[in-house]
């Protein structure tokens, strides 16, 4: 299979017209100039559609009679609770109980779409979603624009910036307070792009490790490869919720002096 | 003695590079790109470097983690996700590197 083509192409080979008037549409990306190949668009839809089809399903046996017992399988309903919970519990640990219950909604939809699409892209065949930097810059705007917004919401708009610029709030430090709220400015707008570009570098980096290993000798060699790109993947997923936990976070803490 | 030993080789070295990258500009093609030897030097270098500081920091993290295990193994559970946090992190900077290097490759 060449690179850059999916499953996804070749179901949406028989559909041709379709596929051009998408292509069309969505035309070229804002960031770096390229046509975006559709199967980024089509595995991100498709991940959107088989997480709504998964939560329908672990719903249902939410609403059984007996459904307060937890089962002691590994069904799919244990998963999503094990991973939910786990969440949480991390969570908590960060932001406090009441942030917690308020921010988990946000988290776990940040970590189930980065946990399905890189387990997407470990089957042979399949690119992940989040290997383009247009989907993980989605994301981590996403969680940038949370912390400024709730941040201002929690604390007020002048006293959520004057905590940029530093410790000292007097009126004569203010070159010292201008310095630090420069600073606090570029490690503020440096935060989507580290958090994009981790997560897009891990999953273009592991997805050509696969590729050439795969090219080197197909039989048994990618399979040590495919296991450390299945440690990857929880890994990125794990440090994105930790790390956006610790954002919003640090922009909603009350701090006792 | 071995500072001369030192610099003759570096001089050896750096004449052979701009050699091989003055043949290879000589190789490319008219209208494409006239620096593809500069360029996978570049690539080559970025991830060298970035791979080279990343391990170091690495293993400063692994030796810290693993000294805390060994003189508390219950702590075990509470150690190890942390350092795999640290680590993913400390990964990240390498991985910024590998994409210039994507970037940069002729």
């Amino acid at each position: 299979m060449p690179h850059g083509v999916s499953w996804f192409d070749y179901i949406f080979t028989a559909m041709g017209e379709w596929r051009t008037r998408l292509q069309d549409l969505i035309g070229t990306s804002y960031i770096d100039r390229a046509d975006i190949s559709v199967q980024y668009i089509i595995g991100f839809a498709f991940i959107g559609v088989l997480l709504f089809a998964l939560v329908l399903i672990a719903r249902r046996k939410f609403s059984v009679a007996r459904g307060l017992i937890p089962d002691d399988r590994l069904n799919l309903r244990t998963f999503f609770e094990m991973m939910i919970e786990g969440a949480f519990t991390t969570m908590e640990g960060i932001m406090g109980r009441k942030a917690a219950r308020f921010f988990l909604p946000l988290i776990t939809a940040c970590l189930f779409i980065i946990f399905f699409s890189n387990f997407l892209g470990l089957i042979p065949g399949f690119t992940p979603p989040t290997g383009n930097w247009n989907t993980t810059l989605a994301m981590a705007l996403v969680i940038f624009f949370s912390t400024h917004i709730w941040g201002v919401k929690e604390h007020g708009f002048i006293k959520y910036f004057a905590h940029w610029c530093g410790p000292f709030l007097k009126w004569w430090a203010l070159p010292f307070m201008l310095f630090f709220f420069a600073i606090e400015l570029v490690s503020h707008l440096a935060r989507p792009v580290s958090l994009s570009i981790r997560l897009m570098g891990n999953m273009f980096a592991d997805h050509a490790v696969v590729a050439s290993f795969t090219l080197l000798c197909p039989i048994l060699v990618p399979v040590p490869v495919l296991l450390l790109g299945v440690l990857v993947c929880i890994v990125q997923t794990a440090v994105f919720c930790i790390l956006s936990t610790v954002y919003i976070g640090m922009a909603v803490a009350h701090e006792e002096h | 003695m071995q500072m001369r030993k030192v610099l003759s080789l570096l001089a050896v070295a750096v004449i052979t590079f701009v050699a091989a990258a003055a043949s290879a500009e000589g190789g490319a093609e008219a209208g494409q790109v006239v620096d593809v030897g500069w360029r996978a030097l570049a690539a080559g270098l970025a991830i060298g470097l970035a791979a080279f500081g990343g391990s170091l920091g690495q293993g400063r993290a692994i030796d810290a983690a693993l000294t805390g295990i060994a003189r508390n193994p219950g702590a075990d559970a509470k150690i190890f996700p942390k350092m795999i946090l640290g680590l993913a992190i400390i990964e990240s900077l390498v991985i910024y590197a590998l994409i210039i290097a994507f970037m940069v490759k002729p």
